[in-house]
């Protein structure tokens, strides 16, 4: 049971925002850090899922964005070099046309990350990390 | 009795104020000061912008805050992260790599000891002696949790230090390899998870008497047995705390591990009478960092609080020896 108590700053207590591409509203964002005591690569991301107002959102919609380069999830495994400082957001993007209705949504985020020193008979520990929060949308 | 040892400050103590943005560095610095633990043990890969890449710019305002508290750094605490590229580890070649790197930007901060994990393998240590002697700088091997248990890793290692590597390489004791007692955020966390109060004060109470697991679970449900066991394999394989005399002798700096210390300055789970005792006897010299790990059970606790009942804990023992 150890490091849920980090969970709290999976997501950020921000305002979720739209997603404009030249004027189109293609999408909406929000911002996530990562979960624990210190940074990671962003190679030790195996899983990240998301749900919006209890529905899980398909993964060919969402980007995930950090040190000013925008991923397609199934990219992160590949991220050794990239590395997620603990005090830096990442911003999910989710595409959706015209983007989310305005007010209260709940915004659910599930990641499943390789602790990479922490290895056992072979294998790394995998932590899981949710976390669910009421966020205003503009 | 005769003693040289220092009160240092693992910043990463205050990891719940600062992740959650209620202290920067340069605060917990102050309160390092304040706490009188001079000696810093820094974390790159958890306060470092741009880690693993260390610029100049952050050594630079680094050192300044050092000077400014009238601060010693004392440990770069750095990781094996073998496991970082998805599908394979690192190999020889990459650890031997990353870990000269993680000495040279130590060098450059000022950092006299670098830590690294166990996983280096005892080859690729030697391979790094002649680095470590060229760059005066000395590599420590830290012993956590579980890890007491795997004695033949570890004479391997210790042969090492004692021979080719004394001087450079050693080892850095966590004390929470002697952790032999349930501290009072974990029974606190295990009535979370929904261990019947009564009933985990029962088992508790057997667990101090020595009962064995399967007696001490008689009439409790699936999930209390199955913290019950957490709770015996976490506190049920300490090491015994008159190792740490044979540690001592090839440490060059030591983790004061701790999770809850209580307002009279005890305690309860980690013997540190006994062991500082011992680390005195042993004629340790050196830093003691005061390493707050509270933080993985809870973010409401004040980690300042907890830090300076943790000095005061250590000066009163010390001062009876």
């Amino acid at each position: 049971m150890k490091f849920q108590a980090y969970n709290k700053i999976l997501i950020e207590e921000q305002t979720v925002t739209n997603y404009v591409v030249e004027g189109v509203i293609l999408g909406y964002e929000f911002k996530i850090r990562y979960p624990s005591y210190r940074g990671t690569y962003l190679s030790c991301i195996e899983k990240l899922e998301i749900k919006i107002d209890e529905e899980p959102v398909n993964q060919r919609i969402i980007y995930f964005s950090l040190n000013g380069k925008q991923y397609l999830i199934d990219e992160l495994k590949d991220q050794y070099k990239d590395y997620w400082n603990i005090l830096d957001e990442a911003t999910i993007t989710i595409l959706q046309k015209g983007g989310i209705t305005k007010g209260i949504h709940m915004v659910s985020v599930e990641m499943c990350h390789r602790i990479p020193y922490a290895e056992n008979d072979g294998k790394y520990l995998i932590l899981s990390s949710a976390a669910a929060r009421p966020l205003m949308a503009e | 009795m005769k003693q040289d040892i220092r009160m240092g400050l693992a910043l990463y103590s205050f990891t719940s104020e600062y992740i959650n943005r209620r202290m920067t560095l340069e605060e917990i610095l102050r309160q390092a000061q304040k706490m009188g633990c001079r000696g810093i043990e820094i974390i790159p890969a958890q306060m470092a912008p741009g880690y693993p890449h260390i610029t100049e710019e952050w050594v630079r305002e680094l050192k300044g805050l050092l000077e400014k508290y009238n601060l010693e750094p004392v440990c770069w605490g750095a990781y094996l992260d073998r496991g970082t590229v998805t599908g394979r580890d690192l190999t020889e070649d990459e650890i031997f790599q990353y870990t000269i790197r993680e000495l040279v930007n130590a060098k450059k901060a000022g950092f006299p000891i670098v830590r690294t994990q166990h996983t280096i393998t005892p080859k690729i240590l030697k391979s790094l002696i002649p680095y470590c002697r060229s760059l005066d700088m000395k590599l420590g091997i830290e012993i956590y949790p579980p890890l007491q248990m795997e004695r033949e890793l570890w004479d391997d290692y210790f042969g090492i230090m004692h021979g080719e590597g004394k001087g450079c390489l050693g080892i850095i004791p966590d004390f929470g390899i002697f952790m032999n007692r349930p501290h009072k955020l974990w029974l606190e966390q295990a009535i979370e998870r929904g261990f019947r109060p009564r009933l985990l004060k029962r088992v508790h109470a057997r667990f101090l008497e020595g009962t064995s697991f399967e007696e001490a679970v008689s009439g409790l449900n699936d999930r209390e047995t199955e913290i019950t066991k957490e709770m015996y394999g976490t506190f049920g394989n300490a090491a015994s705390p008159s190792w740490i005399k044979e540690l001592a002798e090839i440490s060059f700096y030591m983790h004061g591990k701790f999770y809850y210390v209580d307002e009279t300055a005890k305690d309860d789970s980690i013997p540190y009478e006994e062991l500082l005792r011992n680390v005195v006897e042993a004629g340790y010299q050196g830093y003691l960092a005061c390493e707050y790990e509270g933080h993985h059970f809870s973010d409401m606790i004040s980690s300042a609080e907890q830090s300076e009942r943790y000095v005061s804990m250590c000066k009163w023992i010390l001062a009876g020896i």
